[in-house]
C-alpha cells in the first residue's frame, strides 16, 4: 500500500511538470497568410456579357509589376485592369507578376447578348380582332450603344406604329392579331453596329367565343391544330396553331381525350421487315391541348418494330388506353400510364389474333391490324390483309389461350371482310360508321348495325407511295364532328401521289359533310398529315 | 492520507492544468493554429434550376463571436459539353463528354445578417432566400436533325471532334462502302486509282466453316493516304441515317453551378458551406 501511495504522488509531480512546461509558452493565433500572388473578376451583372466591363480586382500580396493577358489578344499593365470582351467565350486569363517570378490563370466565361422577349394581354384568353396584346423585351445593354427595333408581326395585324408590312420600330409595341392561330412575331435587334440573332415567340390567338379544334399530324412536322368555325367568316381568318411539338415518325392514329392529345406513333418502320428485331422506334406519347407539355406514356426504342404502337383508341369511360400491334394482337393500359419502356415481359397482350373464335375464320396468322375502337361494350378491330374487315367481340369472346375448332365465333360478328380497313371511325348519332380502304384508296360509309356500305364518300383510287405496293397506309385516321342532330364533318388526313398535278389528289386535310349536301372539300390544304382527331371541348 | 482524498486531489490539481491549457495549448507546441471561423451549414432543396429563374436555398450559421461581416451565395460554373456523332453507314459512333471551368467561385448575391434570424431550436441564424441565375446560362441541344444545316454544325462541333469520327469510322468501313463514298458518289478518286489502295487476302467464311473468302483490305501502307482523301467525303453522307431519315448527331452544352453559402465572421475569417451542385436547364 506504501509503494502505492509512492507511485500516485510521483505520478501528480510528473504530471504537474509536464503540465507547466507545456504551457509555459502562450497559444499564436496566425494570421494565415493568402496566396502571394492571386486575382478575382468582377462585372456590374450577374450576366457576363459581351461589352460588359469585367473588373479585374488583383490580391497580390508580392511584386511590382503587372502583365495581364486577357485571353482575347488584349493585355494591360495596370494593376487593377477593367476589360470588355467583344465575343462570346471561355477566355484563360492570366496574372504574370514581376517579369513572370509569379503567374496565375483564371477561366472567364463570357456570354452573348439574347434579347428576351415575352408578352401579356389584359384578357385571359387572346382572341382575334380584339385583344390588344403588348410586347416587352428585355435586353442588356453594357456600352449604352444605340438600338433600334424591328418588330414583324403576321399580316392583318394592327397597332400604332405599323406600318402596312406589318413591321413596327416601337420599343414596346401594343397590337391587335386580325387572324386565329399561332402568330409568329419576329424581332430583329440592332445594338450599335451590330446585328442580334432575330429572337421569334409564338402568340397563340383564339376565335371569339370557344369552338372545336382539330389537330393533326404533319409528315416530318410538327402537331398542328385548327379551329372548327361554323360561323360565317372568311377562311383566311382561321389560320393552324403551331403546337410546337413534333408529330412522330408515322402518326397513325391519335385522340383527345380531356386536356391531352394522344399520338400512337407506329416509329420508322410499318411495312414488312425481315429484321423487325432491334427496329423499333415507336412511342404513344401525350402533349396538352394547350401545348404546354409533352409526356411519353411508352415506348419501344430498340425493340421488336412489329411490336410498336399501330392505331390507338382511348377509352376515356374506363380510362383505359388500347393500341394494336403490325399484326399480333392489341393491348391495353391505364391512360395515367407514363415513362414506360414496352416489352413483352412488362406488357400483357389484351387479346391475340389466335384468343378468338375468328382465328381460322377470318383472322389468320400475322394478319395485319387496322384501327381498333369500342362501340358500347363491343369491340371494334379492323385488319387490312389476307384476312379482312372489322371483327366485332366482347371482353367474354377473349379467350386468353388459343382458341380450338370447338370455340365459337364471336356473336357480334365479322362486317366488311372483302375491305381491308384502316382507318375507322363511328358516328353514333346517325348510327353509321366511315372505312378507308387500302385496298382500292376509297372511303365508305356504312350501316352500323348491319355493316353493309351505303355509300362511296370519296374515291381518289391513289395515294403517295409510303408502303409500298402491299401496305399502303393510304387514310390511317379519320374524325367525326357531329351535333346532336346528326350535322357536321367527317375529317381525314389524305396524302397524295408524289409529283401529281391532278387538283384532287393534292394532300390536305378533307372533309366530308355527314348531311352529303356538300361535295368532299379541303378543310385544309397542301398539307401532308398522318392522323386527325377533334377534341370536342370547346375552347 | 486517505486514498480517496488522494484521487481527489489528483482529479482537482489535474483539471486546474487541463483548464489553464483551454487558453495556453501545448498543442501550438506541434501545430499552428488561426483564427476561428463560423459554422456553415447550407441546403438547397432542388438540383435544376430554369435559367433565369431564382434557386431557394436554406442556410444555418453561427461563429462563437456572433459577429458576422458577410453573408453570401458564392457559386463556380462548370460547363458540360456532349458530342455524339453517328455513323449512318453502320453502328460506329464517336462520343466525347467534357467539363470544363466555365467561371471561377465568385460572389452572387450578398444578404445582410440579421438578430432575429436566430432559431433557438437550431442554435444557429437562419437564412431562408434565393440566388438568382442568368438567363444566359440556358443549355443548348441539337439532336438528330432532319435538315443539315453546315454552318450549325460547325459552329457546335469542334473540328478535332469531327477529324476523330473521321478517324474512327474510316477504320470501320469496308471496301463496298468506301467504293460507294470515294468513287460512286463522290467522285474524289477514279475507280483505278482506288483500287492501288487495296489488297486482297483470303479470310474464313463466316458462314461456312472452313471456307475461305477473297475480301479486299486495305494496304497498310496506304492507309494514311486513302485516310487523307476519305477526309473530302462531305461529313453529312456519312451521318445520314437512310432508314430513320435523319443526321446522326447529337450536341448538348448545359451549365452547372457549384454553390456554397459564405460566411465571414467578426474576425474577418472566411468559411464556406460544402458545395452543392445545380444544373441550369
Amino acid at each position: 500500500m506504501r509503494k502505492y501511495n509512492i507511485l500516485i504522488f510521483t505520478l501528480f509531480i510528473l504530471i504537474t511538470t509536464v503540465s507547466y512546461y507545456g504551457c509555459e509558452k502562450d497559444l499564436n493565433i496566425e494570421e494565415f497568410a493568402p496566396k502571394p500572388v492571386d486575382f478575382r473578376y468582377a462585372s456590374s451583372s450577374l450576366h457576363y456579357v459581351i461589352g460588359e466591363e469585367i473588373s479585374f480586382i488583383n490580391e497580390s500580396t508580392v511584386g511590382s509589376s503587372w502583365e495581364w493577358h486577357f485571353g482575347d489578344g488584349s493585355t494591360s499593365t495596370e494593376r487593377d485592369p477593367v476589360h470588355k470582351y467583344s465575343v462570346p467565350g471561355t477566355y484563360k486569363v492570366k496574372l504574370i507578376v514581376d517579369g513572370g517570378k509569379y503567374e496565375v490563370t483564371k477561366t472567364l466565361m463570357i456570354s452573348e447578348i439574347v434579347p428576351i422577349v415575352t408578352f401579356k394581354s389584359t384578357d385571359s384568353v387572346i382572341v382575334y380582332d380584339k385583344s390588344e396584346v403588348s410586347f416587352y423585351v428585355k435586353l442588356l445593354n453594357p456600352e449604352n450603344l444605340t438600338i433600334t427595333y424591328d418588330w414583324i408581326f403576321p399580316e392583318r395585324t394592327s397597332g400604332e406604329g405599323i406600318d402596312e408590312n406589318g413591321h413596327s420600330s416601337l420599343e414596346s409595341p401594343k397590337v391587335v392579331f386580325g387572324t386565329i392561330g399561332s402568330q409568329i412575331v419576329t424581332l430583329k435587334i440592332k445594338m450599335g453596329e451590330k446585328q442580334l440573332p432575330p429572337t421569334r415567340v409564338n402568340v397563340r390567338v383564339n376565335y371569339n367565343k370557344p369552338v372545336k379544334t382539330l389537330y393533326y399530324t404533319i409528315k416530318g412536322g410538327n402537331l398542328m391544330a385548327r379551329k372548327i368555325i361554323s360561323d360565317d367568316i372568311d377562311p383566311a381568318i382561321n389560320k393552324p396553331f403551331d403546337i410546337g411539338y413534333r408529330s412522330g415518325k408515322h402518326p397513325l392514329t391519335m385522340q383527345v381525350a380531356g386536356d391531352w392529345v394522344y399520338i400512337f406513333d407506329a416509329g420508322t418502320k410499318f411495312a414488312y421487315s425481315a429484321h423487325p428485331e432491334g427496329e423499333g422506334d415507336g412511342e404513344i406519347f401525350v402533349i396538352s391541348t394547350d401545348g404546354s407539355k409533352r409526356e411519353t406514356v411508352v415506348e419501344n426504342y430498340g425493340g421488336n418494330t412489329n411490336l410498336d404502337f399501330y392505331y390507338g383508341y382511348i377509352d376515356e369511360k374506363e380510362d383505359l388506353i388500347y393500341w394494336t400491334d403490325r399484326r399480333e394482337g392489341i393491348f391495353r393500359v391505364a391512360t395515367s400510364t407514363r415513362n414506360r419502356k414496352f416489352s413483352l415481359e412488362s406488357f400483357n397482350y389484351f387479346v391475340r389474333n389466335n384468343w378468338l373464335g375468328y382465328y381460322g375464320n377470318g383472322i389468320g396468322w400475322g394478319n395485319t391490324n387496322g384501327q381498333i375502337l369500342k362501340v358500347g361494350d363491343t369491340y371494334w378491330w379492323a385488319k387490312h390483309s389476307s384476312g379482312s374487315g372489322i371483327f366485332r367481340f366482347v371482353e367474354s369472346d377473349i379467350k386468353g389461350e388459343p382458341v380450338t375448332p370447338e370455340d365459337p365465333i364471336p356473336a357480334a360478328g365479322a362486317i366488311v371482310t372483302s375491305n381491308q380497313v384502316r382507318g375507322l371511325v363511328v358516328d353514333e348519332v346517325n348510327q353509321v360508321f366511315y372505312i378507308a380502304t387500302q385496298e382500292n384508296f376509297r372511303i365508305y360509309r356504312c350501316d352500323l348495325v348491319t355493316g353493309k356500305k351505303l355509300k362511296l364518300i370519296a374515291k381518289p383510287g391513289d395515294c403517295d407511295s409510303e408502303g409500298g405496293d402491299n401496305e399502303r397506309l393510304f387514310v390511317t385516321s379519320m374524325a367525326i364532328d357531329v351535333d346532336e342532330n346528326g350535322n357536321g364533318y367527317l375529317y381525314w388526313a389524305y396524302r397524295g401521289p408524289e409529283n401529281n398535278d391532278d387538283p384532287n389528289l393534292k394532300s390536305g386535310i378533307k372533309r366530308y359533310k355527314l348531311d352529303d349536301s356538300e361535295p368532299v372539300e379541303y378543310f385544309i390544304k397542301d398539307v401532308e398529315a398522318y392522323s386527325v382527331a377533334i377534341d370536342n371541348t370547346l375552347r | 492520507m486517505n486514498s480517496k482524498l488522494k484521487y481527489l486531489l489528483g482529479v482537482i490539481i489535474g483539471s486546474a492544468f487541463l483548464v489553464s491549457c483551454e487558453i495556453n495549448d501545448p498543442v501550438t507546441d506541434l501545430v499552428r493554429t488561426g483564427k476561428l471561423a463560423a459554422n456553415v451549414y447550407m441546403e438547397i432543396p432542388t438540383g435544376n434550376v430554369t435559367a433565369g429563374d431564382s434557386v431557394d436555398f436554406h442556410a444555418e450559421y453561427w461563429s462563437v463571436d456572433n459577429k458576422f461581416n458577410s453573408l453570401a451565395i458564392w457559386y463556380s460554373i462548370n460547363t458540360n459539353l456532349s458530342y455524339t456523332i453517328s455513323s449512318g453507314l453502320n453502328d460506329y459512333m464517336y462520343k466525347l463528354d467534357s467539363t470544363e471551368l466555365a467561371r471561377e467561385l465568385q460572389e452572387i448575391e450578398d444578404y445582410e445578417h440579421k438578430d432575429s434570424n436566430y432559431s433557438t431550436e437550431k442554435k444557429a441564424y437562419i437564412i431562408d432566400d434565393k440566388f438568382p441565375v442568368s438567363y444566359t446560362l440556358a443549355g443548348t441541344e441539337l439532336k438528330n436533325p432532319i435538315v443539315y444545316d453546315e454552318s450549325i454544325v460547325l459552329q457546335l462541333f469542334p473540328a478535332s471532334v469531327i477529324e476523330q469520327f473521321y478517324n474512327g469510322v474510316f477504320e470501320t468501313l469496308n471496301y463496298d462502302q468506301l467504293n460507294d463514298l470515294m468513287v460512286i458518289n463522290n467522285n474524289i478518286v477514279d475507280s483505278a486509282a482506288f483500287e492501288t489502295y487495296f489488297e486482297t487476302i483470303q479470310v474464313e467464311d463466316p458462314d461456312n466453316e472452313g471456307e475461305f473468302i477473297d475480301v479486299k483490305v486495305i494496304k497498310d501502307e496506304s492507309k494514311s493516304d486513302l485516310l487523307k482523301l476519305f477526309k473530302e467525303v462531305p461529313f453529312e453522307d456519312l451521318i445520314y441515317n437512310a432508314s430513320k431519315q435523319y443526321y446522326g448527331l447529337f450536341y448538348q452544352r448545359i451549365y452547372k453551378l457549384n454553390v456554397k453559402f459564405r460566411v465571414v465572421n467578426g474576425n474577418d475569417v472566411e468559411n464556406f458551406s460544402t458545395e452543392k451542385t445545380i444544373t441550369v436547364n
